[in-house]
């Protein structure tokens, strides 16, 4: 697992191949400054597979790119969804009153493909399970999510782990006087921060505090490393700041009223 | 020889005033240009496009009005007497350009009741266009075809106006008949399977299954998928040929429009006769 984040140098004019999760990618350097990238989707195990001598199949399109001056290096790196998640539990979950408790939500990463270690030689990001869209909020107002069921497990080590999941602890307390059922919760991933311990990725910690239906519940995210694996290593930063996007959506709220 | 009386022109009063107005119109509306883009930059920022566009056409027209009254009084028009006549043309234009100033006022009520804006997608009659321009007398459409049209503000303002695109998500319904011999809980369950399947297709709000009617051909049914409103045509194609497709697999009769005759329990079998056609075109059965 660890080598498989790790930079490599490839071979001119040979396909290489991976396979994360249901994802497997064929990459070629040629001998000008370009890449050649295919990919599907289409693996029935969820197996690691790194860099293998395998040729692309023939029916399977490849995307090209053209760099100034290329490495001959190729890193992948895991990076959480461009939009937030709209997470389901697969059996609703209620929490008594004044309870507070963890869960983790399995997601399925984004492979960005860099090449070389800059960041701004980000070949393509490709998702490694594609999520259905939804909806959060009503039809005149809300934003445009990812969909996802979660068995919405109580502790890490009870997942099969999964080499193209990221692993998002919640922890939600019920500040009311009665009992909060967790239907649907949206987790803003774009706020996220990626680390990896030990053979897994985590996200920092969300916490949720349900204070009642009619107002919005107050949601922090932890600065720091996941509170469960505190040798971490964050490997992929968030999308959107988290002090921008608080901003953005005051302002978003101001914009409503005033119309302009 | 004909005095066409140049050396009165050539006098350095009249040329001297005459550089003034030249100078005054050049300047003017340099000044003008100028002030028109920078507003154009400002106002983009801070307001709606629309916006924008009203306080720059204000601007520009104000302009304009305040060079032609300087270029007037350095021309040594009396202005008092000129606007004297003005009112007075002003009634008779007034009477003669009723529609005019009623477009006018009705595409001021559209400003202010913000009913679209620029850029949205809206229906007005037979016609499905995107907003291009809302100006004072008129809207300009552009249509799916690449058609330019221009609509009358009295005209909307008297009409039922649909935008399409003033919430972020739509609903596509779907009427699909199907026969009564089929199992509706297996038609309403593939319906939903499509609907789960389909990646344009919103989970949430879910997909809505209504048993519309008994019709005279068969029972007809409604599925209401939501989609973002970018996603409308992908949507439709695909849904439709997903069941079809669907339905062709699970041997799902869809109606069509058909007439059983049944005199009663006491009709005989209709007789059927098997006719064998010639090349011709003459069947066994006109021949004899």
């Amino acid at each position: 697992m660890m080598n498989f984040w790790e930079p490599k140098t490839l071979k001119k004019n040979q396909w290489y191949h991976w396979k994360i999760g249901p994802c497997r990618i064929w990459i070629r350097r040629s001998e000008d400054d370009e890449w050649s990238v295919a990919f599907d989707r289409t693996s029935m195990d969820q197996h690691l597979v790194v860099a293998q001598r395998e040729k692309k199949p023939e029916d399977l399109s490849l995307t090209r790119y053209i760099f100034r001056s290329a490495t001959d290096d190729i890193q992948f790196l895991p990076a959480l969804p461009d939009r937030p998640v709209m997470v389901n539990p697969e059996s609703p979950v209620n929490l008594l009153s004044k309870t507070k408790a963890i869960f983790f939500v399995s997601i399925p990463l984004w492979l960005r493909i860099y090449s070389g270690e800059k960041d701004d030689a980000l070949l393509c990001e490709i998702p490694t399970e594609m999520l259905s869209n939804t909806w959060f909020g009503d039809p005149m107002e809300g934003e445009l999510c990812y969909s996802l069921k979660t068995s919405a497990l109580r502790s890490i080590t009870d997942f099969e782990k999964k080499p193209h999941k990221i692993y998002c602890p919640v922890y939600i307390l019920n500040n009311t006087s009665t009992p909060f059922q967790f239907q649907k919760l949206c987790i803003h991933v774009e706020n996220l921060r990626v680390y990896r311990a030990n053979r897994l990725l985590l996200t920092n910690d969300v916490e949720i505090t349900f204070i009642g239906e009619e107002l919005p519940s107050q949601i922090v995210l932890s600065d720091g490393k996941p509170s469960i694996a505190g040798d971490s290593v964050m490997i992929c930063e968030e999308r959107i700041p988290t002090s921008k996007s608080l901003l953005k959506k005051s302002f978003s709220l101001l914009k409503c009223f005033t119309n302009y | 020889m004909f005095d066409l009386g140049f050396e009165k022109l050539a006098k350095p009063e009249i040329l001297y005033t005459a550089l003034k107005v030249v100078i005054i119109l050049a300047c003017g509306f340099l000044l003008l240009k100028v002030l028109n883009f920078s507003l154009g930059k400002i106002t983009k920022r801070r307001f709606s496009q629309q916006s924008s566009m009203l306080i720059r056409k204000a601007v520009f027209y104000t302009g304009l009005f305040v060079i032609i009254v300087t270029v007037l009084r350095q021309l040594g028009f009396n202005l008092t007497a000129l606007l004297g006549a003005a009112g007075v043309a002003g009634i008779a234009i007034g009477f003669a350009s009723q529609t005019s100033i009623s477009n006018i006022i009705s595409g001021l009520f559209l400003i202010s009741e913000k009913p679209f804006s620029i850029g949205d997608i809206i229906r007005v009659g037979d016609l499905t266009g995107i907003i291009l321009s809302i100006d004072l007398l008129s809207l300009k459409l552009r249509t799916f075809d690449n058609l330019y049209v221009r609509i009358p503000n009295e005209h909307l303002i008297k009409s039922q106006v649909i935008n399409i695109t003033r919430f972020p998500i739509r609903r596509l319904d779907i009427r699909v008949s199907v026969a009564y011999r089929e199992d509706i809980a297996q038609v309403r369950n593939i319906l939903l399977d499509i609907s789960a399947h389909n990646s344009y297709c919103l989970d949430n709000p879910e997909p809505l299954f209504v048993i519309e009617s008994f019709d005279d051909s068969g029972i007809r049914l409604l599925l209401g998928a939501w989609f973002s409103k970018t996603d409308y045509l992908a949507l439709k194609n695909s849904l439709m040929l997903e069941i079809k497709e669907r339905f062709d697999r699970e041997r799902i009769e869809i109606a069509f429009p058909h007439i059983s005759v049944y005199a009663g329990s006491k009709t005989q079998p209709f007789p059927v006769e098997m006719v064998e056609t010639h090349p011709g075109g003459e069947d066994d059965h006109e021949k004899r």
